[in-house]
Formats: C-alpha cells, structure tokens, sequence
C-alpha cells in the first residue's frame, strides 16, 4: 500500500504545484512521468522524482565524471549518486540501503550498456503492452515495492523483520493470524480504487498529466461526469484526519 | 478569464448536480464498507437515539444533566428519582459544548429544567467535536443548527454523514429501537447508561496537557449566557475520575477557568473514591461508584439548597 500511498502524496503534491503556478502563467516541468510503468529500473528513475533525479545527473553524476572512465568509474559513479541520493531523504540507514539497493538494481543495465534502451513512451499505439513489456514492468515494479521496504521502515531491524514475515512468514503460524486479520479489516474500495488508478495512468500515459487529455474529444457532458466522478471518489475516500504530505519531512 | 469564468460557473453547476446524483446513488445502492467517510450507522452509539426520543416527550423538568459520557453514565436518574426530583440526562458521547448548544437550542424551552448540571471534562474543551457531531447527526433530528455545526467543525466525515442523515431523514423511515440492552450497557429510563462491569484499576501517568479548543471555549461561554438570559439555574461539576488520572491533569489552569464561569464543584474532593472498586477505566465509575456519587452529590444539593 505504502507504494501507491507515496505516489499518490507526492507526485499528488507535484501536481498540484504545478496546476497552481499554470493558473498564474507559470509552466513548471512535471515531477512524475507513469514511474509504475517502468519497463527497467533506469527507466524509472527517468520517470520518477524528475527534478532531483535531473538535478543529481546534472550536479553531482557529470561533475563525478558521468559514464565516461572505465568500468570501475562509471559503478563508483551510480553508487555515490544513489546513496547520496538516499542519505539526501534523511540520515537513517534506512535510505542508504534504499539508495545502494537501488544502484544495485541498475548495475546490470549499466555494465551492459542497456540503461537508455526504454526511453520511448510505453506500448506506443497499443492499447496493450506486450508479453516483454509487461514482464519488466512487473519486475521493476516488484523490485521498486522491495526497495520501498527500506525507505518505509522506522529503523533496519524494522525493515528485516517485515522482510522476514514477508519471505519467512509462512512458517510462522502466527502470520496466518495476522494476515486473516489484515483482509477482515481491509476496505475492499481500495483494490477499486487502484485499479481505477490504473485505468486512468494506463489510458493517459501518453500525455505529460493521466487526465490531462482524456476524453478530451468527448461531448462536454460526459467530460463533466467524469470529473464529477474523480470529485465523487476524492470525497468519498479522503482521509478525515489531518495527515501532512509524506514528503514534506525530506 | 472571461471564458475562464463562464467555464468554471458551468462546470460548478452541472457537476453539483451530478454529485448530487452520485451521492444519493451511493447511499442508496453502496454498502457502507465502501463509503468509509459515513459514520455511526445503525444503533446510536451510547444510546443516543433512545436519549434523544424521549426527550422529546419531556417537558418542565427538575434536573435537566448536560456533558459526555461522564454524565449519562455518571448521574442515575434513578437516584433522582426516588428522592422525588424529574431528571433527564441529556448527555451524549463525548459531547463537546457546541453540541450541547444545539441541544440547548432544541430542548430546552420545552423541559424548562429548575436547574442544570452542567457536567464539564477536560478533554471536551479540547475536542474538535466530531465523535460528538456524529453521534447527533445520526441519533437526533437533522436540522439548520447541525448544517452550522459542521460549518463550524468542517470535516469530510461530519459533512458526509450529514448528507447521509438528511437523506435517511427525508426518504426513508425512521430506525425502530431494537433493545434497550446493548453489549454490557442498559438504557434506564431517564437517560441514563448503567455499566454491567466488574471494577478494572487503571493506571494513568501520562501527564495530559490542557489547551482550549476556540470553538468550546466561545460555545460554553454561550451555554452560560443562555442559562442566564433565561433565568435558569445551572452549576457546573467535575464528575469524579480516579486518582492517577486526576492528578495527570493541569488541575490549576482548568479549574481557574471553569470557576470564572459560575458554581463549580469538583467531586474529586468532594467523594471519596477507591480507584479499585468505582472505577472500569480511567475516567468512568462502576454502579458502585455511580450510588456513591450520586449520593454525595445529593447531599451538595440539599446542603446547597441549589433546589426545592
């Protein structure tokens, strides 16, 4: 949940910024590009907090000397950019081992010279991804939920045992307990509500904003239902308590 | 901007309309699992919708108890009873002092109470109001004074559950009283709450900080002026909680405040409480506790003449 719930809060936040200053002239550069979509991992940091990935690139990954060098350079490079990029979250071991599980991560693709390989949209004039696409969005996606693991946590003994119930729980008959307890109190409308999400990412995915240009070419009624429906949905499930923004404490 | 606006009055126009369309489909159509932002449906919490039933077939009263759980689980009619006062609880869940305005407003012309015993808690003054919001919206009438309540507390919970009391209000019939039992709770005519509960000594150490909330402050200071601009005898009473919790309290701010308001009693000095046998949780009295208090408080009220 803690993946869709960071998404939404910040690239939410960014979105809302970014509204505001369009209403008063201003056109700022979108923060979020469909990251959920990712078909590798270098992919995602292309389409994910763009302003500080663009602004790491810029300051700190070409200063260091970028993927120019040898080998050794360019994995000492990807290292010192993800774990700074961590350490810049907050000091807590928790965001260094996100930011070197993340370089990890994209290793791989450097070494192998296939980090810029997914820089096009994502299954251009289809409506479906393919097999291929589908399979390294998943992968990312389930690499990038693991990662998440570490940025969440309080401290790293949290993160090891959410990791341990997560892979180790079965033999634990006390997780059984805990998870009948998880799907007796769990609102059903959120798998409605991710799914919708989704819809909505997948169907405006090709625009800089998801509902930017959606039914852009409908009759004006049916665009007003639509919004109507995403008031609806944003009063129906908006959280009554004051919660600030997760990304206000970075 | 000129289009900009026309767009936006449009937009505003037909997408009200259309909310509204979607709203009574939802509440018609959707369990309520799925719309979590409505609250409190079905047997009124704390027996409020019985509470609130029989009021309405009150009128000119001895005693009229006003305040949260702490009064309609802390003033047994009963004892009241016997002694040959009419006594109404009035109390509710939580009860902030916006909504015992409302209650004020609805009620009290009617029972016309010789006096009131406005029962006032700490906490309350630093409640935003919602729990106590709710529970009105869902087990009294809805009406203009709870549409300016939820102005006042603005919450997506209130604001919906209102527009889902209003419509139940208005289309459907009204909810039967299925029992007068409710868990380990009995409703006893009068209003008042008794707790089947064997006594549970509770430590509390936590050191409660006491801030005023400005919508309970400025709601309690208009419960006062209304008692005295109808002539209508009140005292205010700190009912008793058991000692840990006492003295957890910033005690010297909040009776200061109370006192600048008119006869307060603190029956933490006055009764003489055992935290192991009156007390369930922190801050309610077993029965045992409840006769003792009552008793007490009885006794203030005779030795007092605060009533004839």
């Amino acid at each position: 949940m803690f993946t869709f719930q960071i998404y939404g809060d910040f690239s939410g936040y960014s979105d809302m910024a970014i509204g505001t200053a369009r209403l008063f002239g201003f056109k700022l550069m979108k923060n979020f590009a469909f990251p959920y979509f990712s078909r590798d991992i270098a992919e995602f940091w292309r389409r994910w907090h763009i302003s500080l990935s663009t602004w790491f690139r810029d300051y700190l990954y070409i200063p260091l000397g970028g993927s120019r060098g040898g080998t050794l350079m360019k994995v000492r490079n990807t290292f010192i950019i993800f774990i700074v990029s961590g350490f810049w979250h907050g000091a807590n071991w928790t965001f260094i081992v996100w930011g070197a599980l993340n370089a990890i991560y994209f290793l791989p693709l450097l070494l192998r010279n296939k980090n810029r390989v997914h820089t096009g949209g994502i299954a251009e004039n289809r409506v479906l991804p393919t097999f291929k696409e589908l399979r390294g969005m998943l992968l990312t996606f389930a690499l990038t939920v693991l990662a998440w693991v570490f940025f969440r946590a309080e401290d790293m003994a949290h993160a090891g045992q959410f990791l341990m119930d997560l892979f180790l729980g079965l033999a634990d008959y006390m997780n059984y307990y805990k998870t009948y307890r998880l799907l007796y109190n769990f609102n059903p409308s959120l798998v409605f509500l991710i799914i919708f999400f989704y819809l909505i990412e997948w169907f405006g995915r090709h625009n800089d904003f998801a509902i930017q240009k959606l039914l852009k070419n409908s009759p004006r009624i049916i665009r007003f239902i639509f919004y109507s429906l995403l008031i609806y949905l944003i009063f129906n499930f908006m959280v009554a308590e004051e919660t600030p923004f997760i990304y206000f404490q970075f | 901007m000129k289009r900009f606006i026309k767009d936006f009055f449009i937009f505003s126009l037909v997408s009200s309309l259309i909310l509204g369309l979607f709203f009574l489909v939802g509440f018609e159509l959707l369990p309520f699992r799925v719309m979590p932002n409505i609250k409190y449906i079905g047997e009124g919490y704390g027996f409020s919708d019985i509470r609130f039933k029989e009021v309405d077939t009150l009128n000119d009263i001895d005693i009229l108890f006003l305040g949260s759980s702490h009064a309609y689980r802390g003033f047994d009619t009963r004892n009241f009873d016997s002694i040959g006062f009419r006594a109404f609880n009035l109390g509710s869940s939580a009860q902030t002092h916006d909504q015992t305005q409302i209650l004020l407003k609805r009620y009290l012309k009617e029972l016309n109470p010789k006096l009131v015993v406005y029962e006032v808690f700490p906490n309350v003054f630093k409640n935003s109001g919602i729990e106590s919001n709710l529970d009105l919206i869902n087990n009294d009438i809805v009406d203009y004074l709870n549409f300016k309540s939820a102005l006042r507390v603005n919450n997506i919970q209130v604001y919906q559950t209102l527009a889902h009391a209003y419509y139940k209000q208005k289309f459907k019939s009204q909810n039967k009283i299925k029992s007068y039992t409710r868990s380990n709770d009995t409703y006893i005519k009068g209003g008042y709450v008794e707790k089947a509960i064997k006594p549970k000594y509770t430590h509390s150490t936590s050191r409660k900080g006491w801030e005023l909330n400005e919508l309970q402050k400025s709601s309690f200071k208009q419960n006062i002026e209304m008692f005295n601009s109808e002539n209508i005898k009140y005292i205010l009473v700190f009912a008793p909680v058991s000692s840990s919790y006492y003295e957890s309290i910033d005690l010297k701010k909040f009776n200061n405040f109370i006192r600048s308001y008119g006869n307060y009693y603190d029956f933490n000095r006055i009764s003489n409480m055992n935290d192991s046998l009156h007390f369930y949780d922190p801050h309610h009295l077993t029965q045992e506790g409840v006769d003792k208090f009552n008793t007490d408080f009885i006794h203030i009220l005779k030795d007092h003449v605060l009533i004839k």
